[in-house]
């Protein structure tokens, strides 16, 4: 399926100045760093990929992408929405629920939950995941990198993936418009980060209401430490909580390994 | 990727590189912040440090938002006057070198500028590189890699008079 991109419907219903489209892209991240380094565009830039070839999830964790995959990244410069460094962290968790919050307008009968730190699941499975990145430290730019199965059926995704993933046709059972999609997440994009400068107290009672390992044992790995608890769901500083032996832990770094 | 439980930041282990790390650079007192908890060492004359924890917050406790907006990387003027801290501007977790195979961005002795990269803290993925904003000659590295660092916290001892 070939993504047709409504670049003026997007730039009039979205705060985005700028769109560059790619047919075929390592990563969009990749290219959106790469704009960042080469020359100054206006932003909020959009960059979209037709097909991304080796997007970048997690470490070594790419991910799984196919034509109608939705894969873009937004150049945004934090300090304009009021978003100071301290806060860069949270801009992970925070575009994680505008992602949930898009979701939820496409699926209103199914739960979407945000995986901590930057996940999106839906009938414990994956649709969606986040990769925020900096760009030069010079300009101040935050890349926020989104990848959605919204048409990717995951019926011919790799047997060990289907466990893992799901795309949003295969939970509505039919195909959706990927300029549709990607408005919704752009509009919800800027709320979301909006109040996350403006410090919006409420902002951390959604993260901890969308918090999918909330109440579920958690194995997490760290500096090839592994740290077992009850979660307690996400603070206000966006750390996860794990109730452990030792008492209650709060992490801002490592990759949850399981949980049950 | 480190962890950041806020557990057992104080421990023997690292109060005792503190001591070190006082003596090794002569200083007479540090005193540090993380969190709901901080810890304050003196030096007698002799020598003799004197370490005075405030009562110890529960492990558990959230640690409260930053007081104020953090700037890039605050940095604080030490006691003497030619010397500043480099603070963390963020909670995460602190990399000396840009990936675990690299050197280390700074070490004790290396000349920096403003601009300098000096390590990466890194927390929910998002990796930040902390630049020194200050000039000067590194004499103290305070923490190690992978330690988690909570906001304010000083990372670096910087003697600005050469």
């Amino acid at each position: 399926m070939q993504a047709a991109f409504q670049k003026a419907t997007i730039a009039a219903e979205t705060f985005v100045r700028q769109i560059r489209q790619h047919e075929s892209v390592d990563s969009t991240n990749n290219a959106a760093l790469a704009s960042c380094q080469t020359d100054r565009p206006q932003l909020p830039l959009l960059v979209l990929a037709t097909r991304q070839t080796a997007g970048r999830g997690r470490g070594s964790n790419a991910w799984w992408s196919t034509h109608g995959a939705l894969t873009f990244s937004l150049v945004i410069q934090p300090a304009d929405l009021g978003i100071d460094p301290h806060l860069w962290p949270q801009a992970s968790l925070t575009s994680g629920l505008a992602v949930c919050c898009a979701v939820d307008e496409l699926l209103p009968h199914d739960q979407v939950l945000l995986k901590w730190p930057n996940d999106v699941y839906v009938r414990n499975r994956k649709v969606a995941g986040v990769l925020v990145e900096l760009g030069p430290r010079a300009n101040g730019t935050m890349v926020i990198g989104i990848g959605v199965n919204v048409n990717n059926t995951w019926q011919n995704a790799p047997a060990e993936l289907q466990e893992i993933g799901t795309s949003l046709q295969d939970v509505t059972g039919q195909s959706l418009c990927l300029n549709q999609v990607l408005i919704a997440i752009l509009r919800q994009l800027e709320r979301q980060l909006t109040r996350l400068g403006h410090r919006d107290e409420q902002l951390a009672a959604d993260w901890q209401r969308r918090c999918a390992l909330a109440g579920k044992n958690v194995q997490i790995v760290s500096q090839g430490r592994h740290t077992t608890g009850a979660c307690q769901g996400i603070d206000a500083d966006g750390a996860l909580l794990l109730q452990t032996a030792d008492g209650l832990a709060r992490f801002f770094s490592g990759v949850v390994a399981k949980s049950w | 990727m480190g962890d950041s439980p806020s557990v057992d930041v104080f421990d023997l282990k690292k109060i005792r590189r503190l001591v070190e790390l006082m003596k090794e650079h002569d200083l007479n007192e540090m005193d540090l912040e993380q969190g709901e908890q901080r810890i304050r060492l003196r030096r007698a004359g002799s020598g003799q440090v004197v370490a005075n924890t405030l009562p110890a917050p529960a492990v558990s406790a959230p640690a409260p938002a930053p007081p104020t907006p953090a700037a890039a990387a605050p940095a604080a003027a030490a006691d003497d006057g030619r010397t500043v801290l480099i603070k963390s501007p963020m909670v995460g977790t602190f990399y000396a070198a840009p990936s675990p195979e690299a050197a280390s961005y700074v070490k004790v002795g290396d000349h920096v500028g403003p601009d300098t990269t000096i390590c990466i803290v890194e927390a929910m993925k998002v990796f930040n590189e902390i630049p020194a904003e200050t000039s000067g000659k590194i004499v103290a590295v305070l923490v190690e890699n992978g330690d988690p660092v909570e906001y304010g916290q000083p990372l670096f001892k910087v003697d600005t008079s050469v």
